[in-house]
């Protein structure tokens, strides 16, 4: 189907208002929505998220084409819950207790999105607790955590701490992040990953569930 | 020296090169229009909004080293201990580019232009950089005139946050300096709001005295290690990692 080839196109030159065009298209021609979001505007991010890894797309091209994603998905949304199409998961994010610091986790969030899974952003200097109680409430598989300070690094232990003390080890996987991090300082405080930006964090979590 | 420094030159947003090098675009890829037409709109968001100001205040050794001391939570030994006492002159500081150009990065992540908010996040980080920078070049200045310091004095900031000070420091900091006067607050984690501001110790003193081994405790939980480029840039040598 060439309309989600160009959806596809549209998503990596960043054209929203292309995109809202051709998706109103793609429904117009009773394409399916499930097809409409993988095979056109997954796909398209999938393509986007290779070449930012590989240096072939930089940072605000790819905000650009996450923008225009959500100008596509606004317009399946209706359709995804009238047709009860789940999402590929969800995860709760965070910067933790003590770091007001935001862009890094915002980015994780965008991604996600954009890859197609649920977000619940609880947005920054959030303490443990409220991690895990959200976590609970709604049904996520994931706890994305960001920081930038040195000094917040701690509560992340105390985060994947709580997992275990709730009982909820078999549920839910704990992701790091941030400047200050490393993938052994993740597996020292028995994080279950590290993603060193944006889109490795989608990689991550994809491969986090495909583990379960 | 005293008191609250304009730091007028900062109303301009930095050249477009610099603006794209901080998102990570090298300068030989070519963007597109409509990225270009982020980088003018951040641009003119923050020449817009921008309220950059400065602080500074000299200080002893022994009240430095009253205020380094802060809550008592720091990671000891640190680099700077020893730093501060070879040191010709010492001033704590203060610098930000005030709250509109913070608070409106998360506004437009709330209006679904997360590609302006980060470039204007990135713009505004560079100009808060370069704030720091102008106060130390004003401490510097006002040394030389003086005469109490010879040309080949550098001055480097260190902050609250790094090399084992601890951010509790920044109460004791925040006490002697008050830079609430050019509208820094602190919360109950000692971070600063605007978001878009710093501070510390203006360290005066022969390049030498700036250079450390990075063998510390805490050096190695560190995955920066931005002290080895600041080092280098004083000798102009390449930075490496030890």
């Amino acid at each position: 189907m060439e309309i989600l080839k160009d959806i596809g196109k549209s998503l990596m030159a960043g054209d929203d208002k292309k995109i809202t065009e051709e998706v109103a298209q793609a429904i117009e021609e009773g394409i399916p929505t499930t097809k409409i979001l993988d095979d056109g505007l997954i796909a398209g991010m999938n393509v986007v998220g290779v070449r930012f890894r590989d240096h072939d797309m930089f940072l605000p091209e790819v905000l650009l084409s996450a923008r225009a994603m959500t100008a596509g998905v606004a317009l399946l949304k209706p359709l995804m819950i009238a047709e009860e199409i789940p999402s590929r998961g969800k995860v709760v994010l965070g910067s933790v207790q003590g770091d007001l610091h935001d862009i890094g986790k915002n980015l994780v969030g965008i991604m996600l999105e954009g890859a197609g899974f649920e977000v619940v952003d609880l947005g920054i200097d959030v303490p443990p607790e409220k991690f895990i109680d959200a976590a609970i409430a709604e049904d996520a598989s994931v706890i994305g955590l960001s920081s930038l300070l040195t000094t917040t690094m701690d509560i992340m232990k105390g985060v994947v701490n709580l997992v275990g003390e709730r009982g909820l080890s078999d549920k839910v996987q704990v992701i790091v992040g941030g400047a200050p991090l490393s993938e052994e300082f993740a597996q020292s405080i028995g994080a279950h990953g590290y993603a060193y930006d944006a889109a490795n964090a989608v990689e991550k979590v994809i491969a986090l569930l495909a583990k379960d | 020296m005293k008191g609250i420094i304009p730091l007028d030159s900062i109303r301009v947003a930095p050249h477009r090169d610099v603006a794209l090098r901080r998102q990570g675009v090298p300068d030989d890829h070519q963007v597109s229009d409509l990225v270009e037409g982020i980088v003018e709109k951040a641009a003119s968001l923050y020449e817009s909004l921008a309220q950059p100001k400065g602080i500074i205040a000299e200080i002893s050794l022994s009240d430095f080293e009253e205020v380094f001391e802060g809550e008592g939570r720091n990671d000891l030994p640190t680099p700077l201990q020893g730093i501060v006492r070879k040191a010709d002159g010492l001033a704590l500081f203060a610098a930000t580019v005030g709250d509109p150009v913070s608070a409106k990065i998360p506004d437009l992540f709330k209006e679904n232009d997360p590609a302006t908010a980060c470039m204007l996040d990135g713009i505004a980080s560079d100009r808060t950089e370069t704030a720091a920078t102008l106060v130390a070049d004003a401490f510097l200045d006002s040394l030389l005139e003086k005469g109490e310091v010879d040309s080949k004095v550098r001055v480097l900031p260190y902050s609250p946050g790094y090399c084992g000070w601890h951010i509790t420091g920044q109460e004791k900091l925040f006490a002697f300096l008050d830079p609430e006067q050019i509208g820094i607050s602190l919360n109950a984690s000692c971070l600063m709001s605007p978001i878009k501001s710093v501070s510390g110790v203006l360290v005066a003193g022969q390049p030498e005295i700036h250079d450390f081994e990075n063998d510390f405790d805490f050096c190695f939980d560190c995955a920066t290690w931005e002290c080895r480029p600041r080092i280098a840039s004083l000798f102009q040598l390449s930075p490496t990692k030890k």
